[in-house]
């Protein structure tokens, strides 16, 4: 779901060792020394590399957004389009890089204590809010308090802490509510820095509307439907940073739409497009495609907590068979031009203790009828299944294709779409029907991962869980309190092997998300939630 | 006359009133309110406190009076969606509209009066069929189909035009809309301008056929300036009742067409908040659209008793 | 003056009826209009036995295949297929029925109320005609559109609602043109007549108003049809009609409207079964006035 990728907030991206694992295991470790800031993480595919362009300085970037904004403050974003818009306006303690490590960012360096529960955190000099006011520990310990408020609704960011103390004006300590191995990107990158004094001053909703952080951009308008514009903030901490001297972000609802934008060249940068605005614009003069593998899972849930209960899913046989029984090649191929991926779990590629061995459920027809035959439903049973509309590309469409080949087996599937905020409601009250189709993503960390499986199969403790396996909350509970990092990525491979086996899920595919760009944006690094950062990105020309 | 502009502007604070009162029953058609009003993800103190804010807990006709007052100030309470008064998110939207609105009423004029004169002239000829022909299209083709085909054809191939959006420039300090306005307003304007292009025909039509026309022929008088002095000017006073029904189709169109070309309008917003079952906007939106009907049905009323000067100077009809 | 103008009347009609037939196939605006109406109203009734496939079939490897004229199309998906492989034919002829349910459907009702009311308010006058006439215009005041979408938004989508929605939104054109006619004409000499004659006014409703409104409600009628087939599409494009397994012709417009540059079949074909049904039925509704509507007519009595 878009909403829930920013449930901690915007971090971390590709496959990388847990740094943070190695802190928290040991007793006053200093953090990692920052790298030269001047560096934006340039890596061997790096815009720097000989004879690619260079990031130029200044010039304006148009960016359109797929849904129309209600508030771009990062904490009450309601998804990945409006944080996209709102962290370019903000920082955090630290920062995950591209390569998924951890920068210092607001935050100099850091210590833990003994017992993992309190990081000190020394915070940079010099660092101002758009409006002039100095960041300090007690803009930390204002965000804390003005965050956990809950009519925010990523609030839940926030209560992770039990406490935030002022030692002095560059040192905070935060404490943690409970034992957490992934305390520190949660809190770290996950809490953006709010000014004292102008945030009291007009308050939680004004805020929302007209954000002021210490961040790259600072909000110049915003023109309900029309337009947000934000320019460079002169006094931002990253010397040299950013390049542009102005974003524009469009939102542009039609899909079609959007990508003739960019075909234009009104548009420099377009997420969301479908598969065949990929294939139509393939060969056009001037853009660029970026594809990527989305770390977003599809799936049909099933459900053993209410209406699910006494119907034959209950039985791994009868989800084992159906799993065989869903042609997840051809939907890929049918629907999204074969952009995607066939999904084995509920974890990805990128996750901590992903085993690439296990392998998604082939396509085989005679197997699924055999094993519900085992199971006693040779005949087949009747079922029924509900979907959201308008919220996933072709989700419809894939529904209606896993509704057909269940069919084939032998089992009726009555399908009712609907509109996708009632059936958000319905998930989070566990009212919807046995069936249900959803996804969820999550970004390449372990905190991220963790939520993932939590939230969809918490069972009864998580607001939009249809599924509740003791072995998986066994396994959940291991994860929060195993410390060591090696030792957790093997619970995490035991949790695919799980997920596999005795399947919660019919899984189906992960996208891949098409985006693109016209030919003068440089450095553009979308990470795989479709989050994106500006302020290293350039246009030449 | 006098009375009669009185008597109409009552008869329009009725219309307001009926229109009230049907919007209200409208969002409690489906049972308790309160679900479409309240935000999804409200805990149930949240609930409580929006119940007694829009007076849920009080008898209906508590409720109504209390609707009406909120509605006379535009009050319909807070969008869902966006957290702010539907006042605000409305009225911020609105101009956008009356913009795109307006041209494409001077496209709908400046094209269908002309060719239904010229069909109305011409009648039974080739030249009629023709542009009855294109008229009958523009019944016929759907609004928001024909926005795609434009943008595929004229902005993405052609690229005569953006493909969405409303760019402005400056003069004289105000912002007026650039070339960004003519795919819009040309799709918006399609079906008004059917209508009034078949309305002048028949206009046309019937008026050649009276008596003093056919005198004045009989006497003499060249074609085009029999055309001129009375068949046109007879022709357009009922026009203005026939541009004061468009209204409702340009708000009516406006719907898709903004959708489609991210033009910053009421439309959109409107069709917007119905995807996102935000009530209090639909509300407040369909209340405005409904009153701005009204206003210029109004209007066109007092401007035509103006202007047919038989009842101006109180001959019977 | 009692049993001669009854039955003059009834001759009047008849023989504009048959005069009508004549003309029908002599004009050929009034005959293709006709044809597609008929051709409309078959496809619909007889989708089973015409359409090539069932439209709910799916085959996720024929997916997106164009039609027969383009390379890699065939004449076993003659218009193409969809994104999930259903045959682009056959779902648009099953669209048929819902584009002609809602538009017979939703006419049959806005015609039957509003001929009642109508006929009460222009007949009867006084009390009842103010506030007919007053609620009539009201619902008239808000855009149709915005009306059909408020109400969609709250009841939900379903074909019967569509139906119901569209039916009761459009009484106020019916009410008023039947209103309008029923006041000219009860103000008639041959009415004043009958009534002075005594004859029961059941009767007069019956056999003189009524069948003069046959002319302006008919063309009325084809007109409205084709305005709700338009609706209907648009409804779906923005999500509140059918659901979007049922074939609908908005629906597959607004399925089709992502890959309308690679894929224009799927988007293209049912826009133009949409534009051929308005045309048809406007053409019909045309000529119907032409024909039956003394109004317009050229021909001296």
């Amino acid at each position: 779901m878009a909403s829930r990728t920013r449930t901690r907030g915007v971090v971390g991206t590709l496959a990388a060792a847990l740094v943070v694992a190695a802190c928290a295991g040991a007793a006053d470790d200093a953090g990692p020394v920052a790298p030269d800031a001047g560096q934006s993480g340039t890596s061997a595919e790096g815009s720097t590399a000989a004879g690619a362009p260079t990031v130029g300085e200044g010039g304006e970037l148009v960016v359109a957004l797929a849904t129309q904004p209600t508030a771009i403050d990062p904490i009450n974003a309601p998804s990945v389009v409006e944080g996209n818009v709102a962290w370019q306006m903000f920082d955090s303690l630290i920062w995950i890089n591209d390569e998924g490590e951890i920068e210092p960012a607001l935050a100099d360096s850091w210590t833990v204590s003994d017992d993992g529960m309190t990081y000190t955190f020394e915070l940079r000099n010099g660092v101002t809010f758009h409006n002039g006011e100095v960041f300090d520990a007690a803009a930390v310990k204002f965000t804390w308090e003005v965050g956990s408020n809950p009519e925010n609704a990523y609030y839940d960011s926030f209560t992770l802490a039990s406490d935030v103390t002022v030692v002095d004006a560059d040192t905070v300590t935060i404490t943690a509510a409970e034992p957490n191995a992934l305390f520190l990107i949660q809190v770290g990158a996950g809490w953006p820095m709010f000014p004292p004094a102008h945030y009291a001053e007009v308050g939680l909703a004004e805020f929302a509307r007209a954000p002021i952080g210490t961040g790259p951009f600072e909000l110049v308008e915003w023109a309900q439907g029309d337009r947000i514009v934000l320019e460079k903030f002169d006094d931002y901490w990253r010397e040299g940073y950013p390049k542009l001297d102005r974003v524009v972000f469009r939102p542009i609802v039609e899909s079609s739409t959007r990508a003739a934008a960019v075909r234009t060249g009104d548009v420099d940068l377009v997420q969301r497009l479908s598969p065949t605005d990929a294939v139509s614009l393939g060969g056009a003069d001037g853009v660029n495609l970026v594809e990527y593998a989305n770390n977003r899972v599809y799936y049909i849930a099933f459900n053993n907590l209410t209406s699910g209960v006494g119907m034959p899913t209950e039985d791994a046989k009868v989800r084992q068979a159906m799993n065989y029984a869903i042609d997840k090649e051809a939907i890929i191929a049918a629907l999204f031009e074969g952009k995607g991926n066939p999904s084995s779990a509920l974890l990805t590629e990128g996750d901590v203790g992903y085993d690439p061995t296990i392998t998604p459920y082939p396509y085989d027809p005679d197997t699924a009828q055999q094993l519900l035959a085992e199971a006693g439903y040779s005949d087949g049973f009747e079922i029924a299944m509900s979907c959201p509309s308008d919220a996933y590309t072709n989700f419809v469409e894939v529904c209606e294709a896993v509704a057909a080949q269940l069919g084939e087996i032998g089992i009726t599937v009555e399908l009712d779409v609907m509109e996708s905020g009632a059936f958000w409601d319905l998930q989070a009250e566990k009212k919807l029907p046995a069936l249900f189709g959803d996804s969820w993503s999550a970004n390449s960390n372990e905190a991220s991962a963790y939520d993932r499986i939590f939230g969809a199969l918490g069972g009864e403790a998580a607001s939009f869980s249809a599924w509740s396996d003791p072995r998986i909350d066994e396994l959940l509970a291991s994860v929060r309190t195993t410390l060591d990092d090696g030792e957790r990525a093997s619970v995490f491979t035991e949790l695919h092997q799980q997920l596999h086996e005795d399947p919660p899920f019919i899984y189906l595919y992960e996208p891949v998300t098409i985006e693109a760009t016209t030919a003068r944006v440089v450095n553009y690094r979308p990470r795989n939630a479709e989050d994106f950062w500006l302020w290293a990105v350039g246009v030449e020309g | 006359m006098c009375r009669y502009i009185l008597g109409r502007l009552a008869q329009a604070a009725l219309m307001v009133m009926g229109l009230l009162v049907l919007v209200f029953v409208l969002v409690r058609l489906s049972g308790d309110p309160i679900n479409l009003l309240a935000p999804r993800d409200a805990t149930p103190e949240q609930i409580d406190e929006i119940r007694v804010a829009y007076g849920l807990d009080r008898p209906v006709i508590a409720q109504f009076g209390e609707f009406v007052v909120d509605a006379v100030q535009l009050d319909f309470g807070t969008s869902i969606r966006y957290k702010q008064p539907v006042r605000e998110v409305a009225l911020e939207r609105m101009p956008a509209t009356i913009e795109l609105g307006v041209a494409a009423l001077i496209i709908a004029v400046g094209l269908g009066i002309p060719l239904g004169v010229l069909a109305g002239m011409r009648a039974g000829s080739r030249t009629d069929g023709t542009v009855r022909g294109v008229a009958l299209l523009g019944q016929t083709i759907p609004d928001f189909w024909l926005s795609l085909v434009l943008i595929l054809v004229f902005a993405v191939n052609l690229q005569w035009f953006p493909p969405f959006g409303r760019d402005t420039f400056t003069v004289g300090g105000i912002a007026i809309p650039d070339e960004s306005i003519v795919l819009p307003a040309v799709a918006l304007a399609l079906f008004p301008m059917a209508q009034l292009l078949r309305f002048t025909r028949s206009a046309v039509l019937e008026v050649a056929g009276e008596d003093y026309v056919r005198i004045a022929r009989s006497k003499g008088m060249p074609r085009r300036v029999v055309y001129r002095r009375y068949v046109l000017k007879n022709a357009m006073i009922p026009l203005i009742s026939v541009l004061s029904l468009q209204v409702g189709a340009l708000i009516s169109g406006s719907l898709y067409i903004e959708n489609v070309f991210a033009w910053p309008g009421a439309g959109g917003l409107l069709a917007e908040a119905v995807s996102n079952r935000d009530i209090p906007l639909v509300q407040g939106l369909a209340f405005l659209g409904g009153l701005i009907t009204i206003v210029f049905s109004v209007l066109a009323d007092v401007l035509y008793t103006l202007a047919d000067p038989r009842i101006r100077l109180g001959v019977a009809r | 003056m009692s049993a001669p103008a009854i039955d003059a009347d009834r001759g009047e009609v008849s023989g504009r009826v048959s005069r009508g037939w004549r003309a029908l196939l002599r004009s050929p605006g009034g005959a293709a209009g006709a044809l597609v109406f008929v051709a409309l109203t078959s496809m619909a009734v007889l989708a089973p036995l015409v359409a090539p496939h069932d439209p709910l079939q799916q085959n996720l490897r024929a997916a997106n295949s164009p039609p027969f004229w383009s390379d890699g199309g065939s004449w076993t998906y003659a218009l193409g297929t969809d994104s999930l492989g259903r045959d682009v034919l056959s779902r648009i002829i099953y669209g048929a029925r819902v584009s002609l349910a809602v538009a017979i459907g939703g006419v049959a009702i806005a015609l039957t109320l509003g001929l009642v009311f109508g006929l009460i308010a222009g007949y009867f006058g006084g009390r009842f005609d103010r506030f007919i006439v007053s609620a009539n215009d009201l619902v008239l005041s808000v855009p149709y559109t915005l009306l059909v979408i408020v109400i969609a938004a709250v009841v939900g989508n379903s074909l019967f609602n569509v139906i119901l929605i569209f039916g009761i939104t459009d009484v106020p054109v019916f009410l008023r043109v039947t209103r309008g006619e029923v006041l000219k004409l009860r103000d008639s000499t041959f009415i004043e007549a009958a009534r002075a004659v005594g004859v029961p006014r059941r009767r007069i409703l019956w056999a003189h108003l009524v069948p003069n409104l046959v002319g302006p409600l008919g063309t009325l009628a084809t007109f409205e049809m084709s305005s709700m087939i338009l609706y209907e599409a648009g409804l779906s494009f923005l999500g509140l009609s059918v659901p979007p397994s049922t074939p609908s012709w908005g629906n597959m417009i607004s399925a089709g409207r992502d890959s309308l540059e690679v894929y224009p079949w799927i988007s293209i074909a049912p826009g133009v079964a949409i534009i051929v049904a308005g045309l048809g039925l406007n053409l019909l509704g045309d000529w119907f006035r032409d024909a039956l509507d003394p109004r317009t007519r050229r021909v001296p009595r």
